[in-house]
């Protein structure tokens, strides 16, 4: 196999255990539709970045996307402290007016002639072939930084999760928390959009975990699962994609952690795990 | 008798809305105290407040003349079971586990120390069978006694409980209520939140009566006169001492 190949395969693999590790913490922090408003939320930053920039450098992009996700998760979480607002209806509306905002910003681009092969509109659905090493090794550095982070937080994050008021009461910093998730939200959908796209990067953080969430209950089981979900159907799924040379990856992959979700759902009759179903 | 919670002044709003009115009260040492009053009248704000949960307007604690902060670590919250998502995937060991995490430390793990605590705590509360269990598979008063024997594992001074007997049978409360008294005889300090009047005088020695004001406070004799519970209430109810019930 040449040189790109296993450029696109490492890439993905990055993508899919970073997103499944993340995917896990806003599963459980019950924040599953933040991640898809900061998924949506980037888009205006993409495109800014490259109209300023004029280049597509991956770094550049996802320096853009930070920022823009960043400016989401502030309005969302400044609106849900100052109104009486539900909190679906902030999330909603976030994500469609920095989605919107995106959309136009990018048919402008387009519509101009130094457009040429910009690719942008590669960011609504994901192509993973438009890989290139640098990127590579971005995502390296984005990875590790990923599962470091993790390594050493899980406790923290997985008891944040399940009872915030006693973590305040112990005198953990609950905004020190949600930064630390959001921050790594923003960076995962950063580096997978170019995998998967805008529209279905939510999915990729999602699937995983809740997959993995109908076969245990415990932890450690739930993070290996999730990351053997993720990070096996985007394998699969940007395989199929490049076989299939003008398949977007994003729906490709998806579409193969569907049918993963869908079969264990069938096989373990739709129930979250609990404990007496063992004995 | 020394003073475990020291409250002057304290007001806190919910949005507009005024949930606690220039609460000013103490807390002995060494005691079991109910915070009493009815629905809505502030008690579990309280708890929240003097442990920095939720932000207040105004006001002054002090912990053994301690601030929160120089204090926290003596001391163990146990929350309402409303607050609890009982389908979370974690396990009753798990759950005991959170009260050995320890803040300012870049890295939590468990130490084989707090294993041992943990464990030893689980069969405090006769839960050694359920350790590995999922606790949305566990009956309302194991449920109450695996966040006990969370506090427990703080090994703290202070442990404050929001409505630990609520939706559990009699068995249980004993059971509990016999764990809560242990901890007073060896010197600890309790705080329960409470909104049953029916069992109030064999469970505490001292009550706070509240009604986003304060009503009184002091030892249960004293405090469980029918005027005071008229003010907390807002109706007559006969007193009987002997049993403690109305």
């Amino acid at each position: 196999m040449d040189l790109s190949i296993w450029i696109v395969f490492i890439g993905t693999a990055l993508i899919g255990i970073s997103a499944a590790l993340v995917g896990t913490f806003t599963f459980l922090q019950k924040k599953s539709l933040i991640g898809d408003a900061i998924s949506h939320s980037i888009l205006p930053g993409i495109v800014l970045a490259y109209m300023v920039s004029g280049q597509r450098n991956t770094l550049i992009l996802m320096v853009g996307a930070f920022i823009a996700g960043w400016l989401a998760t502030q309005q969302i979480s400044w609106l849900q402290r100052k109104t009486k607002l539900k909190s679906d209806t902030i999330v909603a509306a976030t994500l469609s007016i920095f989605f919107a905002l995106g959309l136009a910003l990018l048919s402008f681009i387009q519509g101009r002639p130094d457009d040429g092969q910009a690719g942008l509109s590669d960011f609504l659905f994901g192509k993973i072939a438009a890989l290139n090493i640098e990127d590579l090794y971005l995502f390296s550095v984005v990875s590790f930084l990923i599962i470091a982070v993790t390594f050493f937080r899980y406790r923290v994050m997985f008891s944040f999760a399940f009872n915030k008021e006693f973590m305040i009461s112990k005198g953990f910093s609950l905004r020190w928390n949600d930064f630390i998730l959001n921050s790594m939200t923003i960076l995962v959908v950063a580096m997978g959009v170019q995998a998967v796209g805008v529209v279905l990067m939510s999915a990729l953080l999602i699937i995983p975990v809740l997959t993995a969430r109908m076969l245990t209950y415990k932890l450690s089981y739930l993070i290996v699962l999730s990351l053997i979900f993720g990070t096996t159907s985007s394998l699969l799924g940007s395989y199929i994609s490049i076989l299939g040379k003008n398949i977007p990856t994003g729906p490709c992959i998806i579409l193969v952690l569907s049918i993963c979700a869908i079969s264990v759902a069938l096989l373990s009759k739709i129930q979250f795990k609990t404990g007496k179903q063992d004995e | 008798m020394k003073k475990a919670i020291e409250i002057s002044d304290l007001t806190v709003y919910y949005r507009d809305t005024l949930a606690l009115d220039h609460v000013s009260l103490s807390i002995d040492a060494g005691k079991i105290t109910g915070i009493i009053g009815p629905n809505g009248s502030g008690k579990s704000t309280l708890l929240k407040g003097i442990l920095g949960i939720i932000p207040v307007k105004k006001g002054e604690v002090t912990f053994f003349g301690n601030s929160l902060e120089k204090y926290r670590s003596k001391i163990a919250y146990v929350p309402q079971r409303e607050s609890i998502d009982w389908d979370f995937p974690i396990t009753v060991e798990e759950v005991v586990a959170m009260g050995r995490i320890r803040p300012k430390k870049w890295w939590s793990r468990t130490t084989l120390a707090d294993k041992e605590i943990v464990k030893e705590t689980i069969k405090k509360v006769q839960l050694s069978e359920f350790s590995t269990r999922q606790i949305g598979q566990l009956s309302g008063g194991q449920q109450q006694r695996v966040f006990l024997a969370r506090a427990l594992a703080q090994e703290a001074e202070l442990i404050v409980m929001d409505e630990p007997f609520v939706g559990i049978d009699m068995a249980s409360q004993d059971s509990i209520l016999s764990i809560v008294q242990k901890l007073r005889d060896s010197g600890k300090t309790v705080v329960i939140v409470h909104h049953d009047l029916s069992v109030v005088a064999q469970y505490f020695d001292d009550v706070v009566l509240l009604n986003k004001k304060l009503i009184a406070s002091g030892p249960i004799d004293e405090i469980l006169k029918s005027e005071n519970i008229e003010k907390a209430y807002g109706m007559t109810l006969l007193l009987n001492k002997e049993k403690g019930r109305f």
